[in-house]
């Protein structure tokens, strides 16, 4: 776990994650999307079910990497192009939108799967919340 | 009170507009327009709200960070749970909104 931590965390620091912070939030994020995802997946074998599970949680990391990435860009480096972060962030939730609409609307993918996947960021912000109240008070 | 009227006037004729229009065409296209109709309006709102709900989170992480700008760190892992939470919202109408116009 250790050494999955650390690749993790040099692949973040590449990736142009500055505050530990962050990266520790994108970090939980990824194990929650991918570590449930794959769990469910070898339970149900490979349902349709668990592949729109699987589905719904990447499009739940995704979102929250650029979000991140974006906001933590915004606050430590403010004089650098805002726009361009602008044009990614617009650009990210259209691809979003347009995977939403195939995997719904043309796919007819399990909606019950899909929106338990995209749950994963509410499960992970949760946590995190509850965490950081427990060190707080601690 | 006027913009409530103005507003209240303007989701009366949204809603009724499907009936009027769709008379002749038999019940599936009264239906298919009243989805439409429920799909932009509920999409509208949910953006509309989150989109407030974002610009007062911004506001007052700009308005910390100005104050105490040592503070930065703290107040952005803050602002990306607050953020990704309202955005996880959107998304969710988003879902919600699509499952209704294409699957009942």
């Amino acid at each position: 776990m250790g050494k999955i931590n650390q690749r993790l965390e040099r692949l973040l620091v590449k990736s142009g994650f500055q505050g530990p912070d962050v990266r520790i939030l994108v970090r939980n994020q990824i194990y929650v999307s991918l570590g449930t995802s794959l769990v469910i997946m070898l339970v149900t074998l490979f349902s349709r079910w668990s592949l729109a599970y699987l589905a719904g949680a990447i499009l739940a990391l995704v979102n929250f990497w650029a979000l991140a990435r974006i906001a933590q860009y915004l606050v430590h480096n403010q004089k650098s192009a805002p726009f361009k972060l602008f044009v990614i962030f617009i650009g990210k939730m259209t691809l979003s939108g347009l995977a939403l609409y195939w995997l719904i609307g043309v796919e007819r993918v399990p909606h019950w799967g899909l929106v338990s996947g995209l749950g994963t960021v509410v499960i992970n912000i949760a946590a995190t919340g509850l965490v950081q109240m427990g060190q707080k008070k601690g | 009170m006027k913009i409530t009227k103005i507003l209240f006037t303007t989701l009366a004729m949204v809603l009724v507009a499907s009936a009027a229009f769709a008379s002749g065409d038999g019940a599936g296209a009264d239906i298919m327009s009243a989805k439409a109709y429920a799909t932009a309006l509920g999409m509208g709102i949910a953006a509309g709200l989150c989109g407030i709900a974002q610009g007062m989170g911004v506001k007052g992480a700009c308005e910390g960070i100005a104050r105490n700008p040592e503070a930065g760190g703290q107040i952005s892992t803050t602002l990306i749970l607050g953020l990704a939470f309202i955005e996880s919202l959107a998304i969710y109408a988003l879902v919600v909104n699509l499952i209704l116009l294409f699957v009942v």
